[in-house]
């Protein structure tokens, strides 16, 4: 194709671009950018691109270090600035922000130029006439995407808390009804024994409300690794799936157990036993009252890790959403069933030890979630 | 004599007892299910579906939940009232379900004062009957 040719497509491309030496003298740029400056290429070729006025801010200061560092080959220092950045990022991490927040730009360098938002790329083009290569920067608009990725963002965070409120809504919504109609009933009634019956449902169910808290609490909050106790996995298995089948529909549950005798695990035992309890409410809730729940637990590696693996018969998960059932607030419970924070909190609870959490579902047929948790020191049981 | 016969379908049996005192205390007669088939099957025993002049039912519950339940009653014995009592504020299935001809929607804690009123009221204006 003749140069001119070439030259002609490079100008109608509809993404700026622009080419600089290591000097930062523009060697050339397109219709676009000319656009996006309000500059002409005729004004801009051979001059120094940090003498030519233009209305810039920070980034586009940024962007000169960048092509600068780039050119020098030293743009480690602009990853490293990068990564930095990210690290930030995930500490002050909104819990009510769903993972990938910026969408496909998220780690990308960006420039804000006249209220327009552009990511860019810098790549090189080596100069035959010339030791250093040419830096072309090439531009893209996000505006708009990003303007969608921030509603979208602000929908799953309503939608999250309105799942979470109603589900908290009814949870306590019922118990606090009976509390006040067990007391009502108490100031009616002046047989003793059963003004003592009825103390005794209140008091039966402000333990229950104090109960819904606390896991609510646990869910939102993670305690740092403090009081680690040593922990029987076995009996956190069991004293989770009584809770688990106390609280869930369960008349026609039968339950599998198959325990190998474990190394005891460094932790605090609430904290394991939530991990299950969260799991096991699921299954549980999954099969609706009616299936085969499989619990199988391994000695691995030579007493250095231990394998919980639960299965159930539930309806399972639909392929589609298999990526999803970590995230916090993703529910293919009915509004007010799931608070959708279960698996969120195992998740973080297994990380949090260190350990890896595995889901494998088949829709119609069941899920097995299986925990790997790595033994440090292990003691035989 | 009762001022009048209601059904209360709800899987939580506090909720029931409490709903159940209120409605006694006020000279009702009361039968419960614990769920929506339970409540369908009990409404076409004996005379209920003669009886019956308001049903109290709750929204989340297994098996057949509330909202199924009401459609089947809504069928089965248009002339009933029916109120929703559910700790499950939610605006717009509220505004669904008067569309579909439930009378009222409580939300618990719901007084006991507003309960009493609104059976009450649905049981003095007596059955719809369409012609």
């Amino acid at each position: 194709m003749p140069s001119h040719r070439v030259q002609q497509i490079l100008w109608a491309l509809p993404d700026p671009l622009m080419a600089v030496t290591s000097t930062l003298q523009v060697e050339y740029i397109n219709s676009a950018l000319e656009k996006m400056l309000g500059v002409s290429l005729d004004q801009m070729q051979g001059k120094n691109i940090q003498e030519a006025e233009l209305e810039t801010g920070n980034d586009w200061k940024d962007l000169l270090q960048r092509i600068k560092d780039f050119s020098c080959g030293n743009s480690v220092s602009g990853k490293r600035a990068d990564r930095e950045n990210n690290k930030t990022k995930e500490l002050i991490n909104d819990p009510l922000m769903p993972k990938n927040s910026m969408g496909p730009y998220q780690n990308r360098p960006k420039i804000n130029l006249n209220s327009k938002i552009y990511f860019y790329e810098i790549f090189e083009v080596p100069d035959p006439q010339n030791s250093n290569p040419l830096s072309v920067v090439l531009f893209r608009e996000i505006t708009r995407d990003i303007e969608i990725n921030d509603q979208m963002v602000q929908a799953e965070k309503m939608s999250g808390l309105g799942t979470l409120a109603a589900g908290l809504a009814h949870e306590l919504n019922n118990p606090l009804y009976t509390l006040i109609g067990f007391s009502e009933m108490i100031l009616r009634e002046s047989d003793k024994a059963k003004i003592d019956l009825i103390a005794g449902r209140i008091s039966e169910r402000s333990k229950k409300l104090v109960a819904i808290l606390e896991n609510l609490n646990s869910y939102i909050q993670l305690n740092p690794i403090d009081g680690h106790m040593t922990v029987n996995i076995n009996e956190r298995l069991d004293a989770a799936l009584e809770i688990a089948l106390l609280t869930h529909e369960s008349k026609n549950i039968t339950v599998t157990k198959y325990y190998s005798p474990l190394p005891f695990f460094k932790a605090r035992s609430d904290e394991i036993q939530q991990i299950f309890f969260n799991i096991f409410a699921n299954s549980i809730q999954a099969m609706n009252g009616n299936g085969n729940l499989e619990i199988r637990s391994t000695n691995i590696d030579r007493g250095k890790g231990i394998v919980v693996a639960i299965q159930d018969t539930g309806e399972g998960v639909p392929k589609e959403y298999i990526a999803k059932v970590f995230d916090p607030f993703f529910t293919t419970k009915d509004q007010g069933e799931g608070t959708g924070l279960g698996l969120t909190a195992a998740y973080q609870l297994v990380k949090k030890y260190g350990g890896r959490i595995k889901f494998n579902s088949v829709q119609g047929e069941g899920t097995t979630v299986e925990i790997y948790l790595p033994v440090e020191n292990g003691t035989a049981l | 004599m009762p001022k009048g016969k209601v059904l209360i379908i709800d899987d939580e049996s506090d909720v029931r007892d409490v709903l159940k005192f209120h409605l006694s205390e006020n000279n009702y007669q009361v039968i419960e299910a614990e769920n929506g088939q339970e409540g369908i099957d009990l409404l076409k025993s004996g005379d209920n579906l003669i009886h019956v002049g308001v049903i109290l039912c709750d929204i989340r519950m297994p098996k057949v939940n509330g909202i199924e339940c009401i459609q089947y009653l809504r069928q089965e014995a248009p002339g009933i009232p029916i109120v929703v009592v559910t700790g499950f504020p939610d605006t717009q299935m509220a505004v669904n379900l008067l569309n579909e001809g439930v009378k009222d929607y409580l939300v618990k804690p719901v007084e006991k004062e507003k309960l009493v009123a609104t059976v009450e009221k649905l049981i003095a204006g007596g059955k719809e009957i369409n012609f």
